[in-house]
This record gives structure tokens, sequence and C-alpha cells, in this order.
């Protein structure tokens, strides 16, 4: 009985110790500014590219090339193939690189010179957080302050920067799910909902004329566009209309962001 | 079977790493699901690393927000308990 008792009792009270480690681990990590997440934040930075590395030469291998394929290909032509094959991807993944950051560039010399910012590659995949946040690598050292915007290549503002570290940065999504952000929609302001993904939508009376591709702004975010009116939806039984708001590119496939620092 | 059998023991090591690594790189989805499949099979101090892992790395502003899965966590694994402890064998 009573050593039945003790193998009941001690797992219990080891995930009790475990419990209690990790609600102290959490509050050491609020009261110390984020000494844990920091360093943790840098571990998503290293473990993305050993995964974009790994992505890259599992593609340059031809593991996922069908086999009958591949018995058509002679040995020495397949290494050969496979050779250019590396190189136009590479040269392909550069150019696309090249097309993005020239993006940044006239964005760059689009804004006045009191509104210069920096260009942050982003580190994690938008779909990975469940709160509507992902990181970008520059902080602190590389000028980012909390609250700064964050923006696309065609100036669409995505986020705002959260949480600043040394060289990673949270970025809070503009239209993370639950996220109450004012639009103006139609020439009209309107509370938009955010539903995570760069989508949102808003309520808006139906005599309101608002077409498809339609800019939405955010006044409170300097008048910047925020994103399209993507469809509408109503019901001639209904007093209002429900306006889709979506963000022209998507989320997940940004690989650079140009930040905007606040000015004080 | 034991849930301190060799092959239970490389399952729950199998599940724990593949939401700890979830917690970087995959959906947000994938570190719940494994954190729910230890919580149901084992007494697993795993979920409670898990959780706070994905807080501290995706919380937006610490201190100020809720700290969902660290709280589902906790409490994944201790409602679990009463459940694990009737049919489970140690």
């Amino acid at each position: 009985m009573m050593n039945s008792y003790r193998q009941n009792k001690s797992p219990n009270k080891r995930l009790l110790a475990v419990t209690a480690l990790v609600i102290f681990l959490f509050l050491l990590d609020v009261m110390t500014g984020g000494s844990i997440r920091h360093r943790l934040r840098g571990g998503v930075v290293v473990m993305a590219g050993w995964s974009r590395r790994v992505g890259q030469s599992i593609v340059g291998t031809g593991l996922f090339a069908t086999r009958a394929s591949l018995e058509v290909q002679n040995r020495s032509l397949a290494e050969e193939l496979a050779q250019f094959e590396e190189r136009a991807g590479g040269y392909e993944a550069l150019r696309a690189e090249n097309e993005e950051l020239r993006a940044f560039v006239r964005l760059s010399e689009s804004l006045s010179s009191a509104a210069q910012g920096v260009t942050a590659p982003v580190v994690s995949s938008a779909r990975t957080s469940p709160y509507g946040t992902f990181l970008i690598g520059a902080g602190v050292e590389e000028g980012i302050t909390p609250g700064s915007l964050v923006l696309t290549s065609g100036g669409f503002v995505v986020g705002k920067v959260t949480d600043v570290g040394k060289h990673t940065s949270v970025v809070t999504e503009i239209f993370a799910p639950g996220a109450s952000v004012e639009t103006v929609v139609g020439g009209a302001p309107f509370p938009a909902t955010g539903s995570g993904g760069g989508n949102a939508r808003v309520k808006v009376p139906r005599a309101l004329t608002v077409k498809v591709q339609d800019s939405v702004v955010a006044p409170e975010l300097g008048q910047r566009p925020v994103g399209i009116v993507g469809s509408i939806a109503s019901s001639s039984a209904s007093a209002s209309q429900e306006v889709f708001i979506v963000l022209p590119v998507n989320i997940s496939s940004l690989k650079y962001v140009y930040i905007l620092p606040v000015r004080n | 079977m034991s849930i301190f059998s060799p092959s239970e023991i490389k399952a729950r090591i199998l599940v724990a790493s593949v939401g700890t690594f979830g917690a970087f790189l995959a959906p947000w989805w994938v570190p719940l699901v494994c954190m729910g499949v230890l919580a149901m099979r084992y007494p697993a101090w795993e979920v409670l690393f898990i959780g706070l892992l994905m807080d501290l790395l995706w919380l937006p502003r610490l201190g100020f927000e809720i700290p969902f899965f660290l709280i589902g966590g906790i409490v994944l694994l201790w409602i679990c308990a009463p459940l694990r402890n009737q049919f489970l064998r140690p």
C-alpha cells in the first residue's frame, strides 16, 4: 500500500517542482527585461539559417524528382545538369532578392529624409507564431526601437515593432488575430478587426460606395496604406456590408521588410 | 505496456523533440498537438517547457500579454493527471 502510494505521488511531486520552475523562469525573464527570450530568439535566427540551407541542399540533390525521370537521365549528364540547375537556382534566388532590395531602395528614396529607416530580413514564418507576430533580424544595434512601423516593399504597413533585442526584434502584425485598428474605407473611418495573415474585416453602412481593390489607410499610422479591399459581402436584408481587407502580398512570403523608426 | 518501457520512452523523446523544434520552425499548432499528446500519455514535464518556449519566443510584449501556451501547458498537464493515474501503468 505504502509502495503504491509512493509510486503515484512521486511523479506529481516532480511535476509540481517543474511547474514552479517554469513559472519562476517566466517571471525571471519578465523581471530581467528578457534575458532568456532574447537568447532564444537568437536561436531562431540560427535555426532558420540551418533549415534554409538544408532545404536548398535537399532540392539540389533532386531527392524529390520522379524515379522515371531519374532512370532516363545518364549519370554524367545528370551531374552536369544538377550543377547547372544549382547555378540557375542560385541565380534565380539572387535575382529575386535583388529585385526585392531594389524595391526597398525605391521605397527609401520616396520617403522624406526625416523618415529614413532600415531594411531588415524576416527570420521567422508568420505561421509559426500563435500571437500574430514574426521575428526580424535587426535590433537595438541596428537602431530599431519599439513602436517602429514595419513596411513592405510596396509601402504597406504590416506591423509594429513591439519587442527589441540586440540583433532581433518581434513585430506584431497590424491585423493580428483580434487586433483592432482604425481604418479609412471608402472615405470614412471604421474600426477594422484583424484575423491574422494580413487580413481584416470591417463593417460599413450599405449606402457607402466601396469597390474591390480600393486602398485602405490607417490614420493612426500616418495615413499609410494597410491593405486593399479584397472582397465585399452585402445582403439586401442587412443595413451594413462586410468589407474584407487584404494585404496585396502574402505575409508568409516576405523576405525583407523596411523599418521606419519612431520620431519622438 | 508500461509508460517507462524503452519504446514508450523513445516515443516520448520523439514527440518532445518535434514539439521543441516545432516551436522554432513549424506552424504553431505542431507544438500544441505535441503538448496535447505528451500530456495525455505521460506525466511529461516537457509540456511545460514547450509552452514556456512558445511564449518566450512569440509573445509580443512579455509581461503585458497573457502567456496562453504556458497557462495552457500547466492546465493540460494537471487536468490530464487524474486520467493518467487512472489508466496508465507506471
